[in-house]
């Protein structure tokens, strides 16, 4: 039993199994920080996950489909930017008929175009030279796909840029005072879209790690809540990014845990390994209430203030010229 | 805190006029999806006409979802009034269909009214019970709309945990309960195979309509929605209030879970809900929070629903197309209601 804790094969498949979740983790972070709420990670990534497994079919290559994912997830996202950013429509509701449309259009284009469950083109791993002959971690770490490296990468690339740049400032300043960031001349909406479309990058990613790397075609509703997992990998990690993709790969091993587990023992029921990243989530949020990161301004539509403030400088009517 | 949301969009009958159109042309970007994919739109079409209340078993099918969908909404537009998301509507039904079930299938000796009510009411308690929870952490400051949304997935992983082991029934292979006593199932209106499900959904609309218009409660939830802080200066306890409205939209919301076992599946397996809670989400805001609206949007997106089972019986076209078409209409009527109210405000 102890074995199955420790094992070089947990932990490889642990992050493969975490890199969907740390991948959309770190777009929700970095869209929540720009107070853009998107509760429907799971319908962005399952389209990108069909659209690449589509594209890869299609042309039978590995990059055309992860290209397509990214444009899929953000075409997704600009419909959620368009209704939540420019219309100010609520971001719950537009996140969660992005799930609906979402699970419905692919299940029915998946039933007409990949009906027979064809395999499609896949990501090989990539053994890193030298590193993956080392006993215990090339084998753990070293023998992933790509997408992996890259998920492992992001969030201290993401890190670097939130806290250490201007753009990183100017962006967590429009999540939480979307009002003081354009008094200073900056468009709050244009960083708001420009966020959206980096988050549906990393979610496009993940959903392509789902259908053309960890799996080879897309199967209904292959997300199966790991969009919701990222969700609560945002909460659990206090929106930072590093603690998000700490939180990520958790997720991922409980995950992976829970799989092994099962062959060796049934002494804990796997649904417990299942539910535990919602438990755990809710049990920080009540730990960390007053201390939480949540941006003041998450889910709030920001009203450009430039067209009232020129009408009240008008002169209004009576008044001598 | 995400607080003060907008409620509903002032205006009905011009807003019915634009969500209408809206809906309209969802369904149109629908049949061009379909005719694309090489099905004939007229059959299809038809089809789903037929589907709707082309016979009674089918009529019968398009009120048991807009039943579970609208209870779903009201449960999500209640605690909107206080501006509280209660997001967890689907654990909350899960649950609620989870004590139907556990009722249903010991009430055996006991007279058919007896037998569904107390399977209703158990519903209700479960489905109010998950609602607490939240409701007690928000008291404590736990944001409600992430501790609800967790607590969904506590709900399904819990009932597939016991639904596989000590609910389940002892010749199942899957997941899964077995059917509940006959007695506890919804009986249907005399002489027809119609279930009265639709009347439950129905009253409760009419009781929240009540609470929102004509309580003291439903004031103070008003006030609570507008200023927390004026709220608790004209000496309302938030915490007691708060509680007290999650645990009813929590039982409602369980109500729409157990309506659907009592009178449609029978048994809870693990395939139980496609997602009512979250539909129920977009339902609310479609039928801008208001009671009416909700029965209306409910009644429309259920006879969508049966409509799409049946055109994918005569027409073989695939169900989830009809998904795909609520997911634009919610969008679509959406983008409408909100850029109404926004052009309105701007003049």
């Amino acid at each position: 039993v102890l074995h199955a804790f420790f094992s070089s094969t947990t932990f490889a498949v642990a992050l493969g199994l975490a890199t969907p979740i740390l991948l959309a983790g770190m777009g929700e972070c970095i869209s929540e920080l720009a107070g853009v709420l998107n509760i429907g990670i799971e319908g962005t990534m399952l389209t990108a996950a069909f659209a690449g497994a589509a594209c890869s079919y299609v042309s039978g290559s590995v990059l055309v489909g992860v290209v397509g994912a990214v444009v899929s997830a953000m075409l997704v996202l600009l419909a959620h930017g368009l209704l939540t950013i420019t219309v100010g429509a609520d971001q719950i509701v537009s996140g969660v008929a992005i799930n609906v449309g979402a699970l419905g259009g692919t299940t029915f284009l998946a039933r007409l175009l990949l009906a027979d469950q064809p395999q499609v083109p896949r990501m090989d791993t990539f053994e890193v030279p030298g590193l993956s002959q080392i006993p215990f971690l090339g084998k753990a770490l070293f023998s992933q796909r790509p997408l992996t490296y890259l998920a492992l990468v992001v969030p201290f690339a993401l890190w670097f840029v939130l806290y250490k740049s201007q753009l990183g400032v100017r962006i967590r300043a429009v999540g939480d005072e979307p009002g003081a960031v354009e008094s200073v001349g900056i468009n709050v909406h244009l960083i708001r879209y420009s966020v959206l479309l980096a988050a549906a990058g990393l979610m496009g990613l993940g959903g392509a790690s789902l259908s053309i790397a960890e799996f080879n075609g897309f199967v209904e509703n292959m997300t199966g809540g790991v969009g919701f997992i990222a969700l609560a990998a945002v909460v659990f990690g206090n929106w930072r990014p590093i603690p998000i993709a700490g939180a990520a790969l958790l997720f991922g091993y409980v995950e992976s845990l829970q799989a092994e587990l099962q062959i060796v023992t049934n002494a804990v029921p796997n649904e417990f390994f299942l539910a535990l990243p919602y438990l755990v989530t809710v049990v920080v949020v009540v730990a960390a209430v007053r201390r939480d990161r949540m941006p003041t301004a998450l889910a709030r539509a920001y009203r450009p203030r430039g067209i009232r403030l020129r009408r009240r400088v008008r002169p209004t009517q009576g008044e001598p010229a | 805190m995400i607080r003060r949301r907008r409620l509903g969009f002032g205006g009905a009958g011009a807003e019915l006029g634009a969500a209408t159109i809206a809906t309209v042309a969802a369904v149109a970007v629908g049949a061009a999806v379909i005719a694309a994919s090489g099905h004939n739109v007229i059959d299809a079409a038809s089809a789903l006409v037929n589907g709707v209340a082309g016979d009674q078993t089918q009529f019968r099918s398009t009120l048991d979802n807009a039943t579970v969908l609208i209870l779903a909404a009201l449960a999500v537009s209640l605690p909107v009034r206080a501006g509280l998301f209660n997001i967890g509507g689907e654990g909350q039904l899960l649950m609620g269909a989870l004590g139907a079930a556990f009722v249903g299938l010991k009430v055996g000796g006991l007279p058919a009214p007896v037998a569904f009510l107390l399977a209703l009411a158990a519903g209700a308690v479960a489905g109010g019970l998950w609602g607490l929870i939240p409701g007690y952490l928000r008291s404590l400051g736990a944001n409600e709309i992430i501790t609800t949304l967790m607590f969904n997935f506590i709900a399904l992983w819990g009932i597939v945990w016991l639904i596989s082991g000590s609910l389940q029934a002892p010749d199942a292979v899957s997941p899964g309960t077995g059917p509940v006593q006959v007695s506890a199932e919804l009986p249907n209106f005399p002489g027809t195979f119609v279930d009265v499900g639709i009347v439950i959904a129905l009253l409760i609309a009419a009781v929240v309509l009540f609470i929102e218009r004509r309580t003291v409660f439903g004031l103070e939830l008003r006030l609570i929605g507008q200023s927390a802080d004026g709220a608790r200066f004209a000496g309302i306890s938030l915490r007691r209030k708060i509680m007290l409205v999650m645990v009813l939209s929590g039982a409602i919301a369980g109500l729409g879970g157990a309506a659907q076992l009592l009178a449609v599946q029978y048994e809870l397996t693990d395939q139980f809900s496609p997602g009512f809670g979250y539909l129920g989400i977009a339902i609310a805001f479609l039928g801008a929070t208001s009671p009416l609206g909700i029965v209306l949007a409910g009644l429309f997106f259920g006879a969508l629903t049966a409509g799409a089972t049946n055109m994918e019986l005569v027409a073989q076209v695939p169900a989830p197309v009809s998904a795909m078409i609520e997911g634009l209409a919610f969008a679509f009527v959406l983008f409408a209601l909100t850029n109404r109210a926004r052009l309105r405000e701007r003049v």
